[in-house]
């Protein structure tokens, strides 16, 4: 009976963690497009160097098609580890912001390393 | 009772999230239709017949938003010739940076406007007689293309008629032209190398492609509200079924 509970514990974390790497790689990429968007984008738009603005107009279509991979890869990381409604929403929005994501990104690892080292005590 | 008392919470649910999901379809469509207004603005239209610029423009008001990118026709003399360096030059196949001549032009029906004459030569023409302009009307840059110089008066960083106010007593009309044709009023036209007058398109409402990703990703959280009542009953499947593959696991011995 232990045995089973193991391997179905260690086939529940297995799902979790390729769940949680696709997370952690969208996450990451959408850190970085936002700190574009927020930090060179942005500014170059409606603050200064206006005239090179044109230079950096890629930024936001890129993070704009790759937003939506993002909200797909938190919401079915969140699903997968039975993460509550408002974290989910909570995940989802991170994307939007610089930093908020490399928090969530760091805090999905956190959560499944947790998880892990339970199994294993 | 105790049926009431289940359904209702799960009925409210299922209510909100489509309202939530039905506003993230409007925005969806409300961000198509500013794709759409995008795809219009960027196209080039006929340009209407030409106008007489006091006709559709006054010295001393902003620019009226209809008047812009108008072909205006106007007659009077040059007063003060400016330069305007670094200035971003398109359209006909050309992008360059070039440096322009820019005068004043003391219209005879009253006021003045700053006239886009051309590419700017190594000596300036001398042009004392009326000429007839015919040119594209522009709004005023907003952007300086060159660092504003205190010294120089004659130079301007960027083409506005607000540069050239404290310099003339006469009362300005808002924006500039860049003249197509130049002549006297004898009809001689005056050589001068001149430089496309396109269509001024619309940047203020942003990119196609921009707007196109807002719709996908409005839509996108539109279809995952709707998923919001599902919610926990899909966390706990997903989490069964990860269980369910392991060999020697069947849903008897699954308690969750």
């Amino acid at each position: 009976m232990s045995n089973t509970h193991n391997s179905a514990s260690s086939a529940y974390l297995k799902s979790l963690h390729s769940s949680m790497m696709r997370f952690r790689i969208m996450a990451i990429w959408c850190g970085v497009m936002s700190m574009l968007l927020w930090f060179v984008n942005v500014p170059t738009h409606y603050l200064f160097l206006k005239s090179t603005h044109h230079y950096f107009t890629w930024i936001a279509l890129v993070h704009g098609f790759t937003y939506p991979i993002y909200v797909l890869a938190a919401f079915f990381y969140c699903l997968k580890a039975r993460k509550s409604l408002a974290s989910t929403v909570l995940f989802i929005l991170a994307g939007t912001l610089p930093i908020a994501s490399f928090v969530a990104e760091r805090r999905a690892l956190k959560d499944f390393q947790s998880q892990q080292s339970q199994k294993d005590s | 009772m105790k049926i009431t008392n289940s359904v209702f919470p799960k009925l409210a649910q299922v209510i909100a999230a489509l309202l939530i999901s039905l506003i993230f379809v409007e925005l969806g469509i409300w961000q198509l239709h500013r794709a759409q207004d995008v795809q219009i603005a960027n196209k080039v239209r006929p340009d209407l017949p030409v106008i007489s610029l006091t006709e559709i423009s006054s010295a001393g008001i902003n620019l009226p938003p209809h008047a812009a990118n108008r072909i205006v026709k106007f007659r009077g003399q040059y007063v003060k010739t400016y330069s305007a360096p670094n200035q971003t030059v398109r359209g006909e196949g050309i992008n360059k940076k070039i440096s322009l001549e820019v005068r004043l032009l003391k219209l005879t029906s009253g006021g003045a406007i700053l006239v886009v004459r051309g590419a700017e030569g190594l000596k300036p023409q001398s042009i004392v007689d009326e000429v007839v302009i015919t040119g594209r009307l522009y709004p005023r840059q907003s952007a300086d293309s060159a660092v504003p110089n205190s010294a120089s008066t004659n130079l301007l960083a960027r083409i506005d008629p607000a540069l050239v106010a404290g310099q003339t007593k006469l009362t300005l009309f808002d924006g500039y032209v860049i003249a197509r044709t130049e002549n006297t009023i004898y009809g001689q036209g005056i050589i001068q190398d001149r430089i496309p007058s396109p269509q001024l398109k619309s940047k203020s409402i942003g990119y196609y492609w921009q707007h196109i990703t807002y719709v996908f990703i409005w839509w996108l959280l539109a279809a995952l509200v709707l998923m919001v009542p599902f919610y926990d009953r899909m966390k706990e499947r997903g989490a069964k079924s990860a269980i369910l593959r392991t060999p020697g696991v069947n849903e008897d011995k699954v308690g969750i």
